[in-house]
């Protein structure tokens, strides 16, 4: 249904970004993240972070989103955080209490380890709030080809994932409803012991698995009665094409490595 | 029991990019008994209106009274309001998932802490009400038919022994025929159990026949709510809203036009030829 708000879902918006090649932008979420973690000095960090900024900026999608989605790592980043905090061996000591010990080096480390995390999820969500689901996959199966060469299916790979994706809302959508009304009947999620929960968690259980199996099949015989092959001859509705923007997002990101090398 | 909802307004995702108002000012006073058909064209918010009645949607200002008492009060009365208001939902057979259909039936009056012969006794009678036999209290409700299962799921919700039964489009994917048996019982029902109900529908010709009186709702606001009769006068704007009233009122209406002057109550075609024929003599 419309109007569902899930975090990293895409953003309808129309932007240089939202218009490249699902490619590039998953290639730069690859190039990113290997440069982020090959990366030690600061104004390296700093060129980074900026050249993401110009691109954040660029996707017209509101930065408060980008930033919801970095809610759900916070626990991780707290603990990461607080480990190299506490567990980094150091010289110069900024703070001591029995054996608990807070150095330069510490501190210095810590602050890397998140802006790393935060970059990482930013750049990973901004692909998944610019790239429609479907776009996705099929740049993921037109990647994944070369490989056909070896055994790996990717059309199917692809094929799997972009039902997989569809069916995400359809199944939020039915487990809301379901909960609803087994509310109305008067069960209760939220009080109770272990035990009364998971077993109050059946009556949702149950009708969820039984309406997937019954989507699946209504899906397959679907597929069947178009006669579905996999991809033997099979051609695109909507193809992803490598256009002048791609080529000077490349060039963008390439002079960012360079940078980043010089300096 | 009686419901009043006062200046209700609705907001789904409210501050977000995905901000949706789906309720706007809504005021309704229903009677104890009465039998109330909620219209409205796909999206203009019935099951929307509906949820609130049993706080499964909270409103985002406003107030709902089940007999003086504010159903949202606190999570002790939000649970008695559910006993007293059954919701039947969209689908309703899509819910099921005990390994019979006695034990489905059973869930909501177990969940209510009834104990066990009052329980034994709720489900006889509510599977009866619905019209199902004993001889499928045994099978598991995935392998009958889809109308029993809906009859089923009803049944579910009957067994709480409501007071107010609230019913989102029962007759939806049903044949005319069953069509007409799903509203005939639930009729018959009101009748014996005098609980209050509420149906909702996008087709007038199927509630017009038993609601007492029609609420009309049209992208989240009430248009009419009124008599049946009263709200079929005004054939051209539930035209536009994407209504069509029952073709035997939309007859009476050209009639009119065209100087008689129809005043009684006329549902079917047998009645108009009975009254024109005591009109012309
Ligand atoms: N969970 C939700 N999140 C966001 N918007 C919603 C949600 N549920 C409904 N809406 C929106 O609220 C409006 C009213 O929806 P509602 O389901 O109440 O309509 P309805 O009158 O029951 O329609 P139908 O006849 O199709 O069942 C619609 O515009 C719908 O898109
Ligand atoms: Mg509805």
């Amino acid at each position: 249904m419309a109007g569902k708000i899930s975090i990293g879902q895409y953003y309808p918006v129309d932007s240089k970004i939202h218009r490249l090649d699902p490619r590039s932008k998953l290639l730069w979420v690859l190039i990113f993240v290997i440069v982020l973690f090959n990366i030690k000095e600061v104004s390296s960090y700093i060129i980074a972070i900026v050249s993401l900024g110009i691109i954040v900026k660029t996707s017209k999608v509101p930065f408060l989103l980008i930033l919801k989605s970095l809610k759900h790592i916070l626990f991780i980043m707290i603990f990461t955080a607080g480990l190299n905090i506490f567990l980094t061996d150091g010289t110069i000591v900024l703070f001591e209490y029995k054996f608990i010990q807070i150095t330069k080096e510490g501190l210095q480390f810590a602050s890397l380890i998140i802006v790393r995390l935060i970059a990482l999820v930013i750049s990973s969500s901004l692909l998944t709030l610019t790239t429609k689901p479907m776009e996705l996959t099929i740049a993921i199966e037109k990647l994944l080809k070369p490989l056909k060469i070896i055994g790996i299916p990717s059309h199917d790979i692809a094929m799997i994932m972009t039902i997989a994706l569809s069916f995400i809302p359809t199944l939020i959508d039915e487990m809301e409803k379901i909960m609803k009304a087994q509310i109305s009947r008067g069960s209760d999620f939220e009080t109770g012991t272990l035990i009364e929960r998971v077993k109050s968690l059946l009556p949702i259980l149950v009708p969820l698995f039984v309406s997937s199996f019954r989507r699946a099949d209504d899906l397959a015989m679907a597929m069947e009665s178009r006669c579905y092959r996999g991809d033997i001859n099979r051609s695109k509705m909507k193809d992803i094409k490598f256009k002048k923007e791609d080529y000077i997002f490349f060039g963008f990101l390439f002079l960012v490595i360079v940078i980043i090398n010089i300096v | 029991m009686s419901i009043k909802i006062k200046n209700l307004h609705s907001v789904y995702n409210e501050g977000t990019v995905f901000e949706k108002k789906a309720l706007e000012n809504i005021n309704i006073e229903i009677n104890n008994g009465e039998f109330i058909g909620l219209i409205g064209h796909t999206g203009s918010g019935k099951s929307t209106l509906i949820q609130h009645l049993n706080s499964l949607i909270k409103p985002t200002e406003g107030e709902i009274t089940i007999d003086g008492i504010n159903i949202n009060e606190n999570k002790k009365i939000i649970k008695e309001s559910r006993q007293n208001v059954g919701l039947v939902f969209q689908y309703p057979e899509h819910q099921l998932f005990e390994t019979t259909v006695y034990e489905d039936v059973a869930f909501g009056a177990k969940k209510m802490g009834m104990d066990k012969n009052e329980i034994d006794k709720n489900v006889r009678e509510s599977l009866e009400i619905v019209g199902i036999g004993e001889e499928l209290y045994e099978k598991s409700p995935f392998e009958i038919s889809g109308g029993q299962k809906r009859k089923v799921a009803l049944a579910g919700v009957l067994v709480m022994k409501p007071k107010i039964l609230v019913l989102d489009e029962p007759t939806a994917g049903l044949d005319p025929k069953s069509r007409k048996a799903v509203l005939e019982n639930i009729k018959e029902m009101q009748n014996k159990l005098k609980i209050t109900i509420i149906l909702v529908s996008h087709s007038m010709e199927d509630v017009a026949k038993y609601a007492d009186r029609l609420i009309v709702m049209e992208k989240g606001k009430i248009v009419y709510f009124d008599k049946p009769n009263e709200v079929f006068k005004y054939e051209k704007r539930l035209e536009e809203i994407g209504l069509a009233i029952p073709k035997i009122k939309k007859l009476i209406n050209r009639l009119n036009e065209k100087g008689y002057k129809i005043e009684e109550d006329i549902n079917n075609i047998d009645e108009l030829v009975n009254y024109l024929e005591r009109k012309m003599r």
